[in-house]
């Protein structure tokens, strides 16, 4: 082989006029567009971000998640101790009284309509006063947590911490803490 | 930047190159096309037209480089089903069948050398690469090719 014999190889490849102007016009035509905006690298990140937070939220379990974190995230741990205490409260009645199904329990039976005090409390005196019948009780902790002594269709009409007042009726009844000593006062039946 | 001036002075230098890399009209069409794109958006000015030719001729030799690999990717076919294809518009010819026998860096090295009339020292300097590696790689290609030619490449 040649150079010459070479050459003319190469000069076999070169395009014909018609090749190099349609290649122009393509050319021209790719100039006159505006350049197409690319994606930033980190464009591409956020859009991945996105797709799994959606694909999070639309999947069962991301939908169970969600709200449950939303939940979590604006209760304080008080909150979240007092809810626990009402979750727990109507097991122990479940628990603590046969006689009550657990049908009962579940549509929200609460201390409030529980026929039993809780185990601590006990009451260690009953005795009339003038024309108050007042009854000393022990181991409160907490005054709500007596509410199962007030009759059903009293109305709460004043509260302190140390004090609860109810109207039962045309009767006003009073549970208060004194002297450590903690109260049921109520009017005296006639 | 006039783009058209450009593509006139160069295209046929783009598309043999191109060619040479790819064996194949169409796909040399496109390289040729997408290495005139780049040039698009290229905002630097350039020098002189020798350093816009070899800035061409780098961009083109990457871009088909590229088109290689997508090409063994995605247009592997079967030697049967080769058979059945119609024939290619690539002209035949003894030597560029000779020519197309050399891997894609050497037949790129004779073109650029004995065509475009580029020295060894430019071609390694364009890519690079060291001139003794390009130097032996031209005297397997040429002895492939039973070239023979005077030492006129220093």
């Amino acid at each position: 082989m040649t150079k010459k014999d070479l050459l003319g190889a190469f000069e076999t490849l070169t395009p014909d006029r018609e090749t190099k102007k349609k290649m122009l016009l393509a050319l021209e035509e790719k100039a006159s567009k505006p350049a197409a905006r690319r994606l930033p690298f980190w464009g591409g990140a956020v859009v991945v971000a996105v797709a799994f937070l959606l694909l999070w939220i639309v999947v069962p379990k991301g939908d169970w998640f969600v709200p449950k974190a939303g939940t979590e995230m604006v209760q304080s741990p008080e909150a979240l101790q007092e809810e626990a205490d009402v979750v727990s409260a109507p097991r122990a009645d479940a628990t603590s009284a046969p006689t009550e199904s657990e049908e009962e329990t579940k549509m929200g039976a609460t201390p409030a309509s529980a026929e039993e005090p809780a185990e601590k409390q006990t009451i260690t005196n009953e005795y009339a006063e003038g024309e108050f019948w007042i009854m000393e009780i022990e181991g409160v902790e907490d005054l709500d947590a007596l509410i199962y002594l007030i009759p059903e269709d009293a109305v709460l009409i004043g509260s302190g911490d140390t004090f609860l007042k109810y109207k039962v009726g045309e009767e006003i009844w009073e549970i208060k803490i004194e002297d450590g000593l903690t109260r049921l006062i109520k009017p005296l039946d006639e | 930047m006039n783009i058209e001036e450009i593509y006139l002075r160069h295209v046929d230098t783009i598309y043999r190159l191109c060619h040479m890399y790819l064996k194949n009209p169409d796909d040399a069409q496109d390289a040729t096309q997408s290495t005139f794109e780049k040039l698009l958006v290229r905002k630097e000015p350039f020098e002189s037209t020798e350093h816009e030719k070899a800035w061409l001729i780098v961009c083109a030799s990457n871009l088909c480089k590229n088109m290689l690999k997508h090409w063994y990717r995605s247009k592997r076919t079967d030697v049967e089903e080769m058979a059945v294809l119609p024939a290619k518009e690539t002209p035949h010819d003894e030597t560029l069948a000779l020519l197309y026998e050399l891997d894609e860096e050497s037949r790129r090295l004779v073109y650029l050398v004995y065509y475009e009339g580029y020295r060894i020292t430019e071609v390694a300097k364009m890519d690079g690469v060291n001139e003794s590696t390009l130097r032996s790689r031209l005297a397997r290609a040429r002895e492939h090719l039973k070239l023979a030619l005077e030492e006129d490449e220093e």
